[in-house]
């Protein structure tokens, strides 16, 4: 890596505000704008705006800049946009390089406004002194498989299936169990529709069906994954329901969509009675026990139901447990059976020990029909939860109801419903084979809520429906479909670029010792005979940047292009050096 | 440039150099006739804007037509969005930025779509009625100088009558296209404007435009209305100034706001003792909204958090039946806003007064205590609900878009499709369907865009 | 008159007043609580991966979580590619400390990332304490990508025992 001059432009960014209220952004620009190499240096509201973005390419073209330094938020936001920006100045997009003081000094030191604006000037300096290497890199172009693998044949892996099909793309749609459907398939009727969860799930299938490019593979598992975006080479584990014989297959996808869907939550041993009290059962419990009684009269263990207690946020909203997220569709959820229940069997009377209802949107319709149905409703906060006990025979809800000032109620029920909301899947594997990072709610993760919600950071792998958080049915076909969309944008044009960002080998240094064959998880590294010399090679098409080959070599051949030892030491100069 | 016809532009999209899609003001341009897009997306909000990306990132020629002077919607007012705390605008402005230079897209701002009828199975014929906006959009270099020379001053709806501007204007800083624009309602024609324009772009002959377009499908993603408070009298906002709406206070918390603090309209004084009134017109069958507009807690403790950095004196109390802090991350938001110290009472809010000095008593039953209490706060924001756009009427010809009971646009496969309509080849996106926040507005314009792709992927050769 | 621009620098906003509004009301400056720098924290290079501990750190930010802002952090894609020699370049030029924020088992190349951290730090400590460096400036942690929390009591720990023990500790400018 040689140090070549260069004349570059730095963009310190306000950020509305959001960086320029702790860091003094005026500061860090006279800071730099003595480098060698800053050619010009300006101060600009929003680096990503429109009209900067322009004036960016103004000043390259103008100023024949060959290379561009932006701080201003996370590069997870933004490091695209503004390589793109260098694209259309006619730059190779790695020569940008991004100074993140956002998150990394105006927001984590907005106690220390002096603090704060030193370290945005040592990052920014960094940056500068990492500019000074980056180099004009070519992208590789891989071919993409056009198949998609659909992990999940729940409603919202169906409904991914099927949009991707429709797209011409090849599906292979893989499910554990032997049927598709999932959770919603074993529902009876849905909140604002005539349809049954069944008849639903019947429905989506018999349109899967007539795609002759989905491949359903029931009572199937991956249990192995390499390869990287635009060919993922998965090992399927297919086990035969009859004679229990597992057949391995090997498929390539240019794209994986995970759609492995959620558990429910499973209460504690005595958590309200559960388990110590015949009477306690849980949400889902309850809607197959009102789907499958046909009688006039609702009955639990031989004996007729007419009070039902139901307890909300059961294992959510946790103040001590783990669980501290909404479930979101669990009071929805509740209300539609309670509802259902009492039409199908009249005499009962639904009793809601809730903690503030969440019948978001238009499904505040569903809450009133309860209402005015007659469904009373007691409130409590999280330090005034319902109590369930067992006094002989009789189960007993008490409650300080809120909405009755303060006033103590006290129910016997024949029937006590505990609504237990999602959690995640407990049997992670799948997720753990392809890495896919969680986040605080043991969800798998999005890159970001709003500008990527369906990609993780793993590339070519989506997420969709409830294993990515609590959503009803419409909710989890919307993300769906859009990762759908995203899966077949990534695979549609026949080719991916992969990363030039690779290891290199200085066969000056190298005199084949095997190190970084053995260190490298992914076979790229070659034993070639150059010129009279054995030495290693890097295969860049399989080489994924990881570094692992580069501190194992002790003649220090290796360096990973853009982490080179010379850009790494260059930054820890500017990181150092004390500020003027 | 110029002389550049709008039909060059929308054949070879677009137009050359200038990097911006943005084909208006054409002098001497003549309507377009028999152009045929593959896409048609009503409203440049957020949802509008993803759906048009999703198209044509796969390739398909897409037309946005905008009835506002900018793209960006609502969305790119907000001050940070809930619940990491994100600007809005640092999401916003680079999804503009990429949907404004984007070599399948054109956009129409200032325009209005009418008369949507279907000619074949997978044709629709469209009206585009495109205002003057008596500025050539390519050549102003917004430098305001026009803004400096207009002698009008009217009231800003860009920044929600907070402040005023001129007649002669840029809508907001963070506008695209960042151009200027005359209000012909209240310029006097004084042509201090033109005067003083360095490029010469402003052209008080500009007519109006009608094009007639031809689109394969059509996205409809028109948004919402906010409630207006003055439907609701005892809550004074109109009468007393310093009751604003949340969309005002948004601006007043904006990076791109217009005081730099937050203050109450009334006196200038800065606030130290703000209420929030949730659920106005919202779940409130007496204004013709019997629905949770889903939004409104979620924005309120977002205000209310900001609040507390921006003023850390301030006492903020937010008055509320329920917090519907549901979505991901949203519950752990609210436990930090009650963790930060924001006061949350359980009570509806009955009447609100104001006293000389401007302070208000707001009249309201305290659930907990089971009692008719008032208290005085110095300012008050009204959480105000979501409301259909009932402009979608007016889109279409002969055969109307069925809309559900609350006036939203119906969706005929709710749960398995929610991006259908009741008319083949036109689907709905964002919360032009119902109140929803912004993460899924993105997942619906998804969906959209992903029925809309296979549409033409299955329907047009 | 009525050229006011707004405070906050978006400069290229004007702001006018409302015909009716006191224009003495427009502009309120809050005054600036400049707070002072802390002298006494260490300085300490993080080396952080794209993909597993920089959101981690990243979300620290948007949390307001505070740690010492003589925190630096480098990101590489993998912590097992950290090559010793920059560690102790660190050392050389004035770092009283290195973290390494580790990818653990969350690695995205492979379960090998744990072992091949470990074992350039071992290497690491080896050479530290050939050259006489208190082996205990060199910490390491698995930082999750969601742990914020843990990665800023790491940096305060670290901190606080860097200025008890470090020898070259020299106060910052």
């Amino acid at each position: 890596m040689e140090k070549k001059p260069k004349k570059i432009g730095v963009y310190i960014c306000h950020c509305g505000g959001n960086i320029s209220d702790y860091v003094d952004v005026e500061k860090v620009r006279q800071a730099v704008e003595g480098d060698e190499i800053v050619f010009l240096s300006k101060t600009t509201m929003f680096a990503c705006s429109d009209a900067n973005q322009r004036d960016m390419v103004d000043d390259i073209k103008a100023n024949g800049l060959d290379g561009v330094v932006v701080a201003s938020c996370s590069p997870k936001l933004h490091l695209t946009t503004f390589r793109n920006v260098s694209e259309r100045a006619d730059l190779n997009k790695y020569t940008y390089v991004h100074a993140n003081i956002r998150e990394q000094a105006s927001w984590a030191h907005s106690d220390n406004k002096m603090g704060a604006t030193e370290k945005a000037i040592h990052l920014v300096k960094a940056a500068i002194a990492k500019s000074h290497y980056a180099e004009a890199l070519e992208t590789n172009k891989i071919k993409a498989v056009k198949a998609v693998a659909v992990i999940g044949a729940g409603v919202a892996g169906i409904k991914a299936a099927i949009s991707l099909a429709e797209k011409n793309t090849e599906v292979v749609l893989i499910e554990r169990e032997s049927e598709m459907g999932g959770r919603v398939a074993q529902w009876g009727p849905l909140f604002s529709t005539q349809e049954t969860g069944r008849e639903m799930i019947d429905r989506l299938s018999s349109q899967l069906k007539q795609h002759k490019n989905i491949n359903l593979l029931t009572n199937s598992e991956v249990v192995e994954n390499k390869g990287s975006v635009g060919n993922i080479a998965l090992k399927i584990r297919r086990k035969d329901p009859e004679t229990g014989a597992e057949v391995m297959t090997e498929i390539t996808v240019g794209s994986v969509l995970m759609a492995t869907g959620f558990d429910y939550y499973t209460p504690q041993q005595a958590e309200f009675g559960y388990g110590t009290s015949d009477k306690v059962i849980t949400l889902p419990e309850f809607k197959k026990m009102i789907d499958s009684q046909t009688g006039a009269k609702l009955t639990h263990n031989g004996r007729e139901v007419k009070n039902i207690a139901y307890i909300y946020c059961v294992g959510s909203r946790q103040t001590e447990g783990e669980n501290t997220y909404c479930s979101r569709n669990c009071c929805t959820s509740t209300i539609h059976a309670a509802v259902t229940a009492r039409q199908k069997f009249s005499h009962i009377q639904n009793y809601h020990f809730n903690r503030g209802l969440r019948t978001y949107g238009k499904q505040e319709i569903l809450y009133a029909d309860s209402l005015r149905q007659g469904d009373i409703y007691f409130q409590s906060y999280e330090d005034g939860l319902p109590v369930v006990s067992v006094e002989g025979k009789k189960t007993i809800v008490k409650v300080n109801d809120i909405l009755t000032n303060n006033r103590e109620i006290e129910l016997e029920a024949d029937l006590v419903v505990l609504v237990t909301g999602m959690v995640p899947r407990a049997d992670n594997s799948v997720g753990s084979l392809f890495k896919l990072p969680k986040g605080r709610d043991k969800f798998y993760n999005e890159v970001h809520m709003k500008l990527r919600p369906v990609e993780t950071v793993i590339d070519g792998i989506t997420i969709a429906g409830a294993c990515q958080g609590p959503k009803n049915i419409a909710e989890s076909v919307n993300s769906a479909l859009s990762a759908a969309t995203k899966s077949y944008s990534i695979i549609s044009k026949g080719e991916v670029e992969s990363q030039p960002l690779v290891a290199t080998i200085d066969p000056a240094k190298c005199s084949w010792c095997g190190a970084c064959e053995e260190a490298c998880p992914f076979d790229a590294i070659l034993k070639v005979d150059k010129d009279g010399k054995t030495i290693a090679e890097i295969n860049n098409t399989v080489c994924k940047g990881c570094g692992m080959c580069a501190p194992v070599c002790e003649p220090d051949a290796v360096d990973l292009i853009a982490c080179s030892s010379a850009e790494i030491m260059s930054m820890i100069d500017a990181l150092v050096t004390p500020n003027p | 440039m110029k002389e550049k016809n709008i039909q060059d532009n929308a054949n070879s999209v677009p137009l050359q150099g200038l990097g911006v899609n943005f084909p208006l003001g054409v002098r001497g341009g003549s309507p377009i006739k028999n152009i045929t897009y593959d896409a048609l997306v009503i409203g440049a909000g957020i949802a509008g804007g993803e759906a048009a990306l999703n198209l044509a990132n796969t390739g398909y020629k897409v037309l946005v037509v905008e009835k506002d002077l900018s793209v960006g919607g609502k969305m790119i007012m907000l001050s940070k969005v809930f619940p990491t705390l994100d600007c809005s605008a640092c999401i916003t402005t680079p999804k503009v930025s990429e949907i404004s230079r984007h070599p399948n897209i054109t956009i129409f701002t200032e325009s209005e779509v009418n008369n949507i009828h279907r000619v074949s199975e997978v044709e629709f014929v469209a009206t585009v009625r495109r205002r003057p906006r008596y500025v050539h959009v390519e050549d102003c270099t917004s430098c305001q100088l026009c803004e400096k020379a207009c002698p009008v001053s009217v009231t800003d709806e860009y920044q929600y009558g907070l402040i005023g501007r001129k007649a002669a204007f840029i809508p907001f800083s963070i506008c695209s296209p960042k151009a200027a624009a005359i209000d012909i309602e209240n310029c006097t024609l004084c042509g201090a404007c033109e005067k003083v324009c360095p490029t010469n772009c402003i052209d008080f002959t500009m007519q109006p435009e009608e094009m007639t377009l031809h689109v394969h499908t059509v996205i409809v993603a028109t948004g919402f209305n906010m409630f207006d408070p003055k439907k609701m009298p005892r809550y004074g906002f109109g009468e007393y100034k310093n009751v604003i709406t949340a969309l005002q206070m948004e601006r007043e918390l904006a990076p791109t706001r217009p005081f730099n603090t937050i203050l109450r309209p009334g006196d200038g004084k800065m606030p130290d003792k703000i209420a929030y009134v949730l659920c106005v017109g919202s779940r409130d069958a007496s204004v013709g909204n019997p629905i949770c507009s889903q939004i409104c807690c979620m924005y309120s403790i977002k205000q209310a958090q900001l609040l507390m950095g921006a003023l850390p004196m301030a006492d903020v109390t937010i008055y509320y039946i329920n917090i519907r802090s549901f979505g991901k991350g949203f519950e752990e938001f609210y436990q930090q806003a009650k963790g930060m110290g924001v006061n949350f009472v359980k009570g509806k809010i009955g009447r609100i007064k104001a006293k000389e000095n401007g302070n208000l008593i707001l009249r309201y039953e305290d659930i907990n205590e089971g009692r008719l209490r008032e208290s005085e706060h110095d300012m008050v924001v009204l959480a105000n609900g979501v409301l259909p756009n009932d402009e979608v009427n007016n889109i279409f010809g002969k055969e109307k878009l069925k809309l559900d009971q609350f006036n939203f646009v119906g969706q005929t496969d709710m749960l398995a499709s929610p991006a259908r309509t009741s008319m083949e080849g036109v689907f709905v996106a964002g919360t032009a369907t119902g109140p929803m926040d912004i993460p899924d507005s993105i997942l619906s314009a998804g969906a959209a865009s992903a029925e809309a792709i296979s549409y033409l992927i299955q329907k047009t050769v | 008159m009525n050229k006011l621009f707004s405070g906050t620098g978006s400069t290229d906003r004007l702001i006018l007043p409302l015909p009716e509004y006191p224009l003495s009301h427009i502009f309120f400056f809050k005054s600036e609580n400049m707070g002072n720098i802390q002298t006494n924290s260490a300085k300490i290079l993080v080396f952080s991966t794209e993909k597993i501990s920089d959101p981690a750190i990243d979300m620290a930010g948007l949390l307001k979580l505070h740690y010492p802002p003589t925190v630096y952090s480098i990101s590489i894609p993998c912590s097992s590619g950290i090559k010793p020699s920059w560690i102790l370049y660190a050392y050389e030029k004035g770092f009283d400390g290195v973290f390494i924020a580790a990818d653990g088992s969350d690695c995205v190349y492979g379960e090998s990332c744990t072992e091949k951290t470990g074992n350039l730090v071992g290497k690491t400590h080896e050479l530290m304490k050939s050259k006489n460096i208190d082996p205990a400036r060199l910490r390491m942690a698995a930082i999750c990508s969601v742990c914020s929390e843990s990665f800023v009591k790491q940096m305060r720990t670290f901190n606080e025992y860097l200025l008890k023990t470090a020898p070259n500790q020299t106060p910052n400018p």
